[in-house]
């Protein structure tokens, strides 16, 4: 039993690795003398390497177990994946410098076209009266689009002050606005749009400076207009009729064989008779409080529309040169 | 982790880090394997048996290394893939002469003593299977498996020993094993 043990403790330790090199020699020498001790051995040797397997194997398993997946840092540490993602990077970058500088060069285009187009119609509307009573610097009119219509009424004024033998004062240009409450009555200049075709803004940008004469205290009445009243202090806008759907006049031409123009109204539209394709009419319309006049040009002549008439007559010429060059310079100024 | 912090816990015998490490140089190592005709399973299998190698020497507190142990394991790796395209050589050539029997008779031998090993209880496995394969020493297997003294497991390791000796004699003559 004590020889048995102490087999056992040698096995066991040579097994276990525990013993030195020359121990393990002498060990291995006494195995191949001793046919019991080396049965025991082979038997323990069976058992601690079934042992050293079953170990083995749960280690491994548990290995396996686990997820091998790329994570995040794997993702970025791995060469191909990185080189990938460095390239995709690379372009995003590009590409949206790209768009950014596209974006940016466009932009400031299109500011610059909005600047240039504003600054000119800024000096077309940028006209201070030096003037109390015409207060032009508290009209209030859309910057861009009501330019035209705001120059105009500085014409019209102009030119009405003149009528009435006036001193002129001198015209500051700056910013301006018109202020509708303030000034309720409305004057409105119509054009048939497609008798003739006008460039208003150049028409507009040719006439950026002009005098304008002193006015009285007083409100200024225009008589010449064949009694229309145009009252300069509550002016609120001069307009170009086709801007203003409710003050288009529509207008049907019936052609005659004979000469003889004549025109009349029905439910508001004007017919025009005869032939009037040998030179382009005009149709001006004069609108204030209450009161809505139309005049005719056509061939160089002026003539004064009766919206009431409903058979058709002749063309009634105005002869009043006041009223003509009144007519003339509205017409003119579009 | 440094290699430093990852060997100290690897010594204890603290799984954990063997489980961070396998993750962390899976890829690497594997590609040895890939790259040389192994399949994705040897590749896998070679890893594995390179990271246990490592395990041993540094629960056994053989291990000092000199460089990273990512170069450690590639080596390891290196070497093993070399035996086992050489094993495969040589059972090729074994299968040839017919000497594949005797190789069946060892994997039975093993089976048998797998079987015996199952049937102990948990605690013996254990404390047998640190002793034998992972060479922990007595004072590590009291810390990891929470015994009192170094006696008291030893005690229990041969108590243990002796039940599986006695378990796989009562079930299998010693002709069976040894024939």
């Amino acid at each position: 039993m004590t020889e048995h043990t102490q087999h056992t403790d040698l096995i066991d330790s040579y097994l276990s690795g525990g013993m030195t090199p020359s121990e393990e020699t002498s060990f291995m020498d006494l195995i191949e003398t001793d046919p019991i001790l080396k049965e025991e051995f082979l038997f323990q040797q069976s058992i601690v390497g079934g042992l050293k397997e079953y170990r083995k194997n749960e280690l491994k398993n548990r290995l396996s177990s686990i997820s091998v997946g790329i994570g995040f840092f794997g993702f970025l540490m791995n060469a191909s994946y990185y080189k990938v993602m460095a390239a995709a990077l690379t372009l995003g970058i590009i590409g949206y410098g790209t768009y950014y500088t596209i974006s940016e060069f466009l932009f400031e285009e299109e500011v610059q076209q909005a600047e240039q187009f504003s600054i000119q119609s800024k000096e077309l509307l940028g006209m201070e009266v030096d003037h109390p009573q015409l207060n032009f610097s508290a009209l209030q009119i859309p910057e861009v689009v009501e330019y035209a219509t705001a120059l105009l009424a500085n014409e019209t004024v102009a030119e009405s002050n003149e009528a009435a033998n006036i001193e002129p004062v001198k015209i500051v240009q700056t910013r301006r606005k018109t202020d509708a409450k303030k000034n309720p009555s409305k004057e409105v200049v119509s054009f048939k749009e497609d008798v003739e075709t006008v460039n208003g803004s150049n028409q507009l940008a040719s006439v950026p400076e002009f005098t304008v004469p002193e006015i009285n205290e007083e409100p200024v009445e225009e008589e010449s207009l064949n009694g229309v009243s145009i009252n300069v202090n509550n002016l609120e806008s001069i307009g170009i009729s086709e801007s203003e759907e409710g003050n288009k006049v529509e207008i049907e031409q019936v052609k005659r064989n004979n000469k003889v123009r004549q025109y009349k109204f029905e439910e508001g539209k004007l017919y025009l008779y005869g032939d009037f394709s040998g030179d382009p009419y005009e149709l001006l319309e004069i609108n204030s409080k209450g009161q809505k006049t139309l005049y005719f040009y056509h061939h160089k002549l002026y003539y004064r529309l009766d919206r009431y008439q409903k058979s058709a007559t002749t063309f009634e010429q105005i002869t009043n040169k006041k009223l003509i060059r009144e007519l003339e310079i509205i017409r003119t100024s579009k | 982790m440094k290699d430093s912090v990852v060997l100290e816990r690897l010594s204890k015998g603290d799984e954990k880090a063997l489980d961070y490490l396998y993750k962390k140089h899976y890829r690497m190592m594997t590609k040895i394997v890939l790259s040389n005709s192994g399949t994705e399973q040897e590749a896998m299998d070679i890893y594995q048996d390179a990271l246990l190698v490592l395990w041993q020497k540094a629960v056994r507190g053989n291990l000092v290394l000199t460089s990273k142990i990512s170069t450690y394991l590639y080596s390891i790796c290196m070497n093993l893939w070399r035996k086992e395209l050489d094993r495969k050589s040589k059972l090729s050539n074994e299968v040839k002469d017919g000497e594949i029997y005797q190789n069946h008779d060892s994997e039975e031998k093993v089976r048998i003593v797998r079987e015996c090993i199952e049937e102990l209880g948990d605690t013996c496995r254990k404390i047998l299977t640190y002793h034998y394969f992972d060479g922990m020493s007595m004072p590590d297997i009291v810390k990891k498996m929470k015994f009192a003294n170094t006696d008291t497991a030893k005690t229990k390791k041969y108590k243990c020993k002796k039940r599986l000796d006695n378990l796989i004699r009562s079930k299998y003559t010693t002709g069976d094993f040894f024939d």
